[in-house]
Order: C-alpha cells, then structure tokens, then sequence
C-alpha cells in the first residue's frame, strides 16, 4: 500500500513536471492538485490541509495530494512551493512564522510577499496566557503585578525563539513593561511538564494546545491573546480587556500560491477553500480541536500578511532580535 | 475492584468484532511495512494516518496502535535477519540477533523476539492499567537537571558497552556527539554545522545515520568477500526455541520488562535507553555473559522485552499528560486531535470508554503478533536465503525508499549513501556504530537539558547535584566509569569479548 502510494506520488511528481506551460484559467483543474505543507503530519496546518483538501477533491473533481515537507521551521517547503510552477497546481499552507522568518533568518531563500500570491486566510488559533498553579495571581493585572514584585522568579517556556509563542510573550512585556526569563523548548508539548511542574512559571501556547491541562487543572488560564474571546473557553477574558488594550497575538495560517498564478485560479482556489471552510463538518472538527476558521478575499489575505510582517518586525526590533 | 471494572470496560470496547479486526488489519500492515528494512514504526505510521481519518475514534487509536507494535516487530526481524535496525531500540537486537541468525538459528531468534516481546507487553497491559494516573506525576517530578543526568548514566554506559578498544568506543560516542549538533540550536535559533543547506537545518534524522552505517555499510562490507552468503544460509537448526533456550530466556525477559518499564514512562529516547540498558544489564550479569557476541539468547530476550516494555509504556505520558515520549507518540496525538479528542488528563475522565479501550486493545494485539508470527517465522527465514544479487538491490531500493519518506527530500537519500560509505570505513578500523548513535541521540538531548538546567538555575552547576534524583544518577554514572577505567576491570572486559 505504502509502495503504492510513493509511486502514485512518484508518477505524479514526474507528470507534473512533464507539464510545461500554465494551464488555461478555464480548464482549470484538469490535473491533480499538490498542497505543500512545511511541517510534519499532525501539527494544525496539516490537519487544516487535510480536511480542506478532502472538501476540494469533492468539489473540483481533481485528486488533492497533500505533501508534507517539513525542515528549517517551516522555510525549506516555503521554498519548494515559492519555486515551483505558477500554474495553481502547487500550493503552500503556511502558518504565522511565515510573517517572522525574515527576521529570524538572515539569508532566507525566498522573499514572503513578493515570491506569493495570497489566495485565502485559512484560520486563526488564539493562545492562551496559562500559568502554574503555584503563582498566585488571577487576573492579568494581578500578574503584571506579581511578575514586577518578583523579576527573579517569572519565565516563560516557548516552543523556540522566534516562534508565536515567544512572540507574544515579548509583545506581553513590551506592553507591560515587564521582563521575564525566556526558557524555549522543541516544541510547546515539550514545554509542559516543566510549566505543571513549577520550573517555569508561565506560556503563552495555542488553545489547542494546552486546553486538556487548563481544564484538568495542571494550569491556570487568565486570558486569551486575540482581540475576541476564544470559543473553547468563552469565560476567559482577552488580554486586551483584561490589561493591555489593543494586545493582539495569535498563529494563524493561510494559503499561498507561487507568484505569477493567473488571477482567475487564484479566484477560483479561494471560492473552493471558502467554500471548504464553511462547510459544517470541517468547522466543527476546527473548533473541537480550538481553530476559529477564517475566510475572505485574496487581497483581504495580502493586506493581513503586510501588516503582521510590519508589527512583529517591531516587536522583534524591539526586544532585541536580529537575524541569524 | 476499579482496576477490573476498568479493564473489563476496556475489553468490551476493544473485543467487539469491528475493533478486533482494525487492531488485526493495524497489525498485519505494521508487521508487513516494518519488515522492510528501515521502515520503522514513526514512517510507517506517518503513511497510514490517512487511512484511519475515516473511522470511529476508538478504532482509529486501536488500528494505529496495532500499526506501531506490528512495526516494532517487523523492524526486530529485519534487525535479526539481515542486520539493518529501523529504529533506535532494534540496533541492539541486531547485535546478537543477527549473529543467532548467521549461525542457522534465526528462527529461533525470531521466536525469542516475539515471546519476549508479548510476555513484556502482557505485564506493560496491566501495569498501564494498575498505574497509569500515579505513574504520570513521575514524568512531572523530572526536570532539565534530571534528564541530563539520565543521558550521562545512558552514555557512560554505551561505552561498557562498546566490543573491542575503549579508546574507539571514546571516539565514536564523540562523532557521535558532534553530528548529532548539527541543526539549528534550540536556544538561540542559530545554525550550527548546517553549512547553508536548508536540508540540513534540522539536523540529521536518526533513521538515515541508522540505516547508513548498519545497512549500506553492512552490505558493501558483505560485497567484499564473495563467499559470505554461505555463512547466512547454514543450515537453519530448528525454527522453534529449544527447552534449553526458554530456560534462558526467562530471568533477561523479566529484568528487561523491569528496565523497559520503568525507562519508558519518560519522555525522550525511554524505549531505545531500555534496550541499550538491558543489553548492558544482561553482559554484566548474565550467567551466559560469555556467550555474548556470538548470538547469546538472553542478548535477544532482554532488549526485545525492555524496548516493548517501553515502547507500551510511553502510551503513558501520552495518554494521561497529552505529552509525546516519541516521534510516534507525537503522531499519535496528531491523530487524536484529527477524531476531535485533546489529548491529556482530561481523556481518562471525559472518555473512559476510549482510554481503557485503547489500553486493553494493546494487550489484544501484542497477542495477535504472536499469532499472526509465529506462523510466518518460517517465511522471514527464508528472506535471508534469497541470493544476494537479489536480496541486497531490494533492501538498497527500499531504504531508499524509507529515507525518502522521511520527509519526502531526496537529499536524505543522499545523506544516507555517505554514512553507508562511513559505515564501511569503520568497519575496517574496528570502529563500533553502537556508541556512535547513543552518542549521536543522547548528546543534543543533553546539550539542550543541561543549558536549560543551567537557564533555570541561573546559571547555578549546583543544581546538577543539590537534586536528588539527579544526584544519585550522575553518582551511579560515575561508579561506571571508574569501573570501565580501572585497568583490572579493563582487562577482563576485553577477555570476555574476546572469547564472545
């Protein structure tokens, strides 16, 4: 089955690049589609892949083939699909690092806005400001409070420098005016059992994420980081009600395609993937799962990615980082 | 008593006739992919993951389940048959399983494998069961400090380990050490060793370090002397362990199942330290010790039950805390949140049907592998009397294969040829591959574990041995290596591997 499967991609990945010339926008799609996810299966823009995926096959009567490239967080799937054929059978999910990786690293391969063409914005996943029981405050406020009374003590777990999480943190402190002890991990699960073991304080992490341990009690939630409360957990209040008005940080996601794709199959991947999004079976595996779907036009999409490229290249200005 | 009552809720989710035959298909695909060299339980999960999107919860995490063992098994038999571990835990079943099967006993090596396995998933079943919510506060009671001290008893003993000269062991477990750092470092972000390939921005995948320096390796070593392939098809002396052979099989079962258990339920490398463990435990201790380097049973018994025992066991952290021990655990919570359930402490309240069901589905299958193997021992034996002009371009396609799958990058590939070519090199100088993976998957583990000990403590060493966990580990690690140094010691150890 296993072999089946590689050589299906196999004779797929040759019948595509037997395939020359761009497609004409009206006999789009007449051959399979390749949606190019940068991380490892499991995380929330595979899964995200997968279900729209399954909703396109139906609906466009092509075969969707999901193709997991992950490595170099993200950039080396960005890459492939930023250098592959602008014909709309290549696309790429990415998620918010998208909006970062120019500033974490300095010799990025591709360029995030001028190598893509926006096709729609997929979904948003709020985080949640969770600390260890031990801590005593309960409200934002209380923390800020709390973390200026003692600076020798707050850190934070992160799933890696430059990743949301830590971004949010920073964006925390600058607004706050606080400072904390940065302590990253691979990955947020690996941050867990030192937040519900008291050796780090706080973290900033997905819904998704740290929900099961916020509601076993393992963790303290205060506050959602979006501007609109999260749907799992309707009783918290934002962080900007809360304490800081105006802070807003998430990871979210979105589709792209190669620069150079004609405009009416750029058209014609968002009705799909709108459609895809609306779909109640899809939403309801989403939410379950702490995704708020999103949705919108193409030019809604690119002006979301200018302007969070802008805001957390402050950020990172601000707190110090350069490019590596 | 609430352990029956749960078990028994357990059972009756998992015996229904469609649970039994997902658990079956799970199995027999595991077995069936897992048997091809390299493909390990991590690729071959990651492949089947789609097939289960479309069935019930329970099902899914039954089927996959039955995937993971079934390729744990399989990548044991491809270990014993042609020496080429797909995973971290079955290189030390190659070290004496390989050499059982050189000399006509790889079906009883075979049976040992399987046997030791079920006895060890059979009390792993019940120990879930008995333990699993007490059990996971113990995985919370290890911090940074903690673990660093784990790998540094792990690596010491991956040197008393090592056949031959201790100054090579020395060496590889430190190339080891210096490729397992190329990647991006976890604190800063920075590439390190990366040389600007963006394949490499992650560092090197275990799997093709694995599949070069045993596999590739191994067989343009076997091209050089034209003859070898009489030696792997002498004559197979009975496909079935002896009397003699259960005999000796029962005292390492039972140590390695203690080792595996207890290594497993921590995150991070529980099950590959276990086998590397129980193998060390059993050179040390076992009244066979002599017999070790040339297919000593009780070298097949005791690692075959300590990587089960583990692997079983890091459902553990899984289940209860929602956190991966493994690759494969990580996958397997990926797939839990495709069906709409969060991993974590919330499962086992919110879905006792699921949690017990899954646990005793476990049991059901470690059975089905006896069963469904034992019966095809015979079939895997013949694999290895296939001519080499046609069994070794097959093994060579489907590493390939496997190494591609990784993460679908023909640069792994590649990859894989040069440590094939550095496997052969040193095989020449005497150099044992061994250490060099320990040292290859312990040392960013360490690293990372002792820079965030130091974070935490501000920069404090003391925290290293004001913990007493750790204390005691790093203690016992240094009593092992006074015993590897002193030259008495030294000397005997060299004797025994001689005459092994």
């Amino acid at each position: 089955m296993k072999l089946k499967m590689l050589l299906s991609t196999a004779l797929l990945a040759c019948a595509l690049s037997l395939a020359g010339t761009p497609a004409p926008a009206q006999t789009y799609p007449s051959k399979p589609i390749k949606i190019i996810v940068p991380v490892t299966p499991g995380g929330a823009i595979d899964i995200i892949a997968r279900l729209v995926g399954e909703k396109m096959r139906i609906s466009l009567g092509v075969p969707v083939v999901i193709e997991n490239k992950p490595g170099a967080s993200n950039n080396l799937g960005a890459d492939i699909a930023a250098k592959s054929a602008p014909d709309g059978y290549t696309i790429l999910i990415v998620a918010s690092s998208h909006a970062t990786s120019k500033f974490v690293y300095k010799d990025l391969s591709y360029d995030p806005v001028k190598d893509f063409e926006p096709i729609v914005y997929t979904h948003v996943v709020p985080l949640l400001l969770a600390v260890n029981p031990g801590v005593p405050a309960k409200t934002v406020p209380e923390l800020i409070a709390w973390i200026k009374a003692n600076p020798g003590q707050a850190s934070y777990g992160s799933s890696g420098p430059g990743g949301s999480l830590h971004m949010a943190a920073e964006l925390f402190m600058s607004m706050s005016g606080t400072k904390m002890l940065h302590v990253p991990y691979k990955g947020s699960a690996a941050a867990h059992p030192d937040l519900i073991g008291g050796r780090t304080k706080m973290i900033f992490d997905t819904v998704s994420a740290i929900q099961g341990h916020v509601k076993s009690g393992a963790v303290r939630g205060l506050a959602v980081t979006t501007l609109t409360r999260s749907s799992v957990f309707p009783g918290l209040p934002t962080i900007s009600e809360a304490a800081l008005p105006g802070y807003d940080a998430s990871t979210w996601g979105g589709m792209l395609a190669p620069a150079g794709t004609p405009k009416e199959i750029v058209a014609k991947l968002n009705t799909v993937i709108n459609a895809a999004l609306k779909d109640e079976d899809v939403r309801a595996k989403l939410i379950a799962s702490g995704i708020e779907v999103q949705g919108g036009t193409p030019e809604q999409f690119d002006s979301f990615i200018k302007s969070e490229i802008e805001k957390w290249g402050k950020v990172m200005k601000d707190a110090g980082i350069e490019p590596e | 008593m609430d352990i029956l009552s749960n078990l028994w809720l357990g059972l009756s989710v998992a015996a229904t006739p469609l649970n039994l035959w997902w658990c079956l298909v799970g199995c027999f695909l595991g077995t069936a992919i897992g048997v091809l060299p390299g493909l390990g339980p991590a690729a071959t999960i990651a492949m089947l993951l789609p097939a289960t999107f479309g069935l019930p919860p329970v099902s899914s995490l039954i089927m996959l389940a039955g995937i993971f063992y079934g390729a744990q098994y399989g990548g044991s038999t491809t270990a014993i048959l042609v020496n080429l571990p797909g995973e971290t835990s079955s290189v030390v079943t190659a070290l004496e399983g390989h050499r059982m099967a050189r000399r006509g006993k790889a079906g009883r090596a075979l049976a040992v494998a399987a046997i030791a396995s079920f006895f060890a998933g059979t009390v792993c079943t019940f120990l879930i069961a008995l333990f699993a919510p007490p059990l996971a506060e113990v995985a919370i009671k290890f911090g940074p400090a903690e673990y660093f001290s784990l790998m540094v008893l792990g690596l010491v003993a991956s040197i008393v380990l090592a056949h031959g000269s201790i100054l090579h062991a020395f060496g590889m477990v430190f190339l080891g050490l210096l490729l397992g750092l190329v990647g991006t470092d976890v604190n800063s972000g920075t590439q390190r060793f990366s040389f600007g390939i963006s394949e490499l921005a992650d560092g090197i995948n275990f799997v093709i370090v694995a599949m070069g320096m045993f596999g590739i390796g191994e067989i343009i070593a076997n091209l050089e002397s034209g003859d070898t392939r009489d030696v792997m098809v002498k004559k197979v002396t009975g496909l079935w362990p002896t009397r003699e052979d259960f005999r000796r099989m029962i005292a390492p079962t039972l140590r390695g199942t203690a080792l595996g258990s207890i290594l497993g339920i921590l995150p991070g490398g529980g099950a590959a330290l276990a086998s590397f463990g129980a193998y060390a435990l059993e050179k040390k201790i076992s009244k066979y010790r002599h017999e070790f380097g040339t297919g000593a049973v009780e070298g097949v018994a005791a690692p075959e039950s300590a990587n089960n025992a583990g692997a079983q066991m890091s459902f553990i952290p899984m289940l209860t805390l929602g956190i991966p021990a493994n690759p494969v655990m990580a996958l397997m919570i990926g797939a839990m949140v495709i069906q709409g359930i969060q991993p974590g402490p919330s499962v086992l309240t919110d879905q006792p049907a699921l949690f017990w069901g899954v646990i005793a589905s476990m049991w059901i299958g470690n059975l089905m592998l006896v069963v469904l193997n034992l019966p095809l021992i015979g079939i895997w034996v013949k694999m290895i009397s296939v001519p080499y002009h046609l069994l070794y371009p097959m093994i060579l396609v489907f590493c390939a294969i496997g190494v591609y799958s990784l993460s679908n990058a023909a640069f792994d590939v590649y990859l894989m040829v040069l440590f094939g070519g550095l496997g052969y090199v040193f095989k020449k100088l005497d150099c044992e591959p061994a250490p060099m993976l320990l040292g290859f998957i312990l040392g960013p583990m360490m690293e990372e574990f002792l820079r965030r000990a130091l974070l935490l403590s501000k920069g404090d060493p003391g925290v290293l041995v004001t913990q007493p966990i750790s204390a005691v580990l790093l203690v016992l690690a240094f009593c092992l290596l006074l015993l590897v140094l002193v030259p008495s010691f030294g000397r005997t150890r060299e004797q025994a591997f001689e005459e092994g």
